[in-house]
């Protein structure tokens, strides 16, 4: 941004909280992510890291529960790596 | 007194007297008193940001950048909060405008505790940070991008 430009407007900003409590050890557990109708691996790589290509990321750390990338199935937990 | 007896009764006199010269046993050491430990304070261990976040309220790939379309989600973990204990997230921009701010009440401690925002029309590109607050006490901040 330059001096010049207006003040970007952040009126269409929508914010929410939730809260939970913390199984003790958690900070360091893996994190896991349950698969939704409509989903696919590349469509939860670019909504948990912003990039569908990194896909494979979650194929791999889930080898042991799918064998095929095309296949998954609602309620699967899937672990997420770290990006 | 018989002269043959008189070694023994020396010697008898003379063990008794040890006996008696006996150091009385060293009393018990003081039990050690350890003093009770402080109570713990009330603090946000961790804050992480990410995108999506899962039923327990971490973000799933901790990340400091992000689209302009994406959802960015700040997970707060905290411990020693008694009942009621309240965290407020403030988001501001790099000009320093609020983005968004917002209260809750944490469920239980230990505890995480999400905040979300998201906007309509795409993110500034740019510099932000998110701020938190503890019972009003100023408690951690991550700083994160936004970048086309």
């Amino acid at each position: 941004m330059t001096p010049d430009e207006p003040l970007p407007d952040f009126s269409d900003v929508e914010g929410g909280s939730s809260s939970a409590a913390a199984v003790p050890g958690a900070q360091n557990a893996p994190r896991t992510y349950e698969v939704k109708k409509g989903d696919s691996l590349s469509k939860i790589a670019k909504h948990v890291y912003g990039d569908a290509g990194k896909w494979k990321q979650i194929f791999a750390a889930n080898a042991d529960k799918l064998k095929d990338p095309d296949k998954i199935f609602p309620g699967q937990v899937l672990t997420i790596p770290e990006a | 007194m018989n002269r043959t007896r008189m070694p023994w009764v020396l010697a008898l006199v003379a063990v008794l007297g040890s006996a008696c010269k006996k150091e009385a046993p060293a009393p018990p050491p003081a039990a050690e008193v350890t003093p009770p430990a402080p109570p713990a304070q009330p603090a946000v261990t961790r804050i992480e940001l990410g995108s999506s976040v899962g039923a327990d309220k971490r973000v799933l790939a901790p990340r400091t950048s992000f689209g302009v379309k994406d959802s960015i989600i700040a997970s707060v973990y905290t411990e020693n909060t008694a009942p009621g204990a309240t965290l407020t997230a403030k988001w501001t921009f790099q000009t320093g405008q609020t983005v968004d701010s917002a209260s809750q009440t944490i469920a239980a401690s230990p505890g995480v505790t999400e905040f979300h925002i998201v906007k309509k029309s795409a993110w500034p590109a740019g510099r932000y940070k998110v701020e938190i607050s503890l019972n009003g006490s100023p408690a951690g901040s991550q700083d994160f991008d936004v970048a086309k």
